[in-house]
């Protein structure tokens, strides 16, 4: 390995260490509002206290995404996509910033803030 | 080296490029986190722009991409192989083209692999138009620096094994 290659390394370290940093030290404890997206839309908004179990369809009517949310937790129970990535993604609940994305299905599941009326969709 | 045989040395890593990226979708990296991949096949285009130059590089890298996608995974996820693969590849090129800071193997191995992420984080933002993903994908660029280095090393011998090989040819 070459000193550059040292550099790069340390400087990524670095840049690490402050997005780990801002990561825990800026907490979301308010947020339990469930939303789930699918394709840009939110298709599904309502606390996470809330038992349910959300089917996800895609245009042609087959079930992609099944999101089961219980005891204060919303996890991916069912994906089509190749990898399953989002269903080992574990769960997600209040007070964590994780998110579930399948992305192959375009579906992504986190949580907002109580009172914010305006959707969390960033343009 | 002439050109045709050239040709045919990137045709038989094409081939090699398309079954490593096949054979590593049945390895399960996603217990270590979900998303996570070692990126074997990335070893080809980076060995080839040392070994052929940057043009073959390139194309092998095109070539494998769009053959595998047809193989594996849905349209969306050919996106992100397509958009991550690519620019992974050309901002190595560029990097290995610019003389002022001269990095090994090794650490455009991990540029490629940052580049990578940041490409499909970019993809990711124009699919689902929601900046919570940021996270998650800081948390998979820790991943792509050990991963990085781990297949830099690998190209590193590979490249020293087919210098001396084709030297002959």
């Amino acid at each position: 390995m070459k000193k550059a290659d040292i550099a790069l390394i340390a400087i990524l370290i670095c840049v690490f260490v402050i997005f780990i940093s801002i990561y825990f030290l800026t907490d979301n404890k308010d947020d339990s509002i469930l939303i789930i997206q699918q394709d840009n839309e939110i298709v599904y908004r309502k606390p996470i206290d809330e038992d349910n179990i959300v089917n996800i369809y895609d245009d042609n009517g087959n079930l992609i995404n099944t999101v089961t949310i219980k005891d204060g937790k919303a996890y991916m129970s069912f994906a089509t996509c190749p990898n399953k990535d989002c269903m080992h993604m574990g769960y997600i609940q209040s007070g964590s910033r994780k998110q579930i994305a399948c992305l192959p299905n375009k579906v992504l599941i986190y949580l907002t803030e109580d009172n914010v009326i305006v959707d969390g969709i960033t343009r | 080296m002439s050109k045709s045989k050239k040709i045919t040395i990137s045709a038989i890593f094409t081939a090699l490029a398309i079954s490593l990226s096949i054979a590593e979708g049945y390895i399960p990296f996603s217990a270590i986190a979900p998303g996570v991949k070692l990126g074997l096949a990335n070893v080809v285009p980076l060995t080839l722009l040392y070994v052929l130059g940057p043009v073959y590089a390139v194309a092998v890298q095109a070539v494998r991409i769009i053959i595998a996608g047809l193989l594996r995974g849905n349209f969306v996820t050919f996106l992100f192989s397509f958009f991550g693969g690519m620019a992974s590849i050309l901002v190595c090129v560029l990097i290995k083209k610019q003389k002022k800071i001269q990095f090994s193997v090794i650490g455009l191995s991990i540029i490629g692999a940052i580049v990578h992420n940041l490409a499909q984080f970019i993809t990711a933002l124009v699919i689902l138009r929601n900046i919570n993903i940021f996270w998650y994908i800081a948390i998979l660029s820790v991943f792509a620096v050990v991963t990085g280095i781990l297949t830099g090393i690998i190209a590193k011998y590979v490249i020293k094994a087919l210098k001396g090989y084709y030297k002959g040819i």
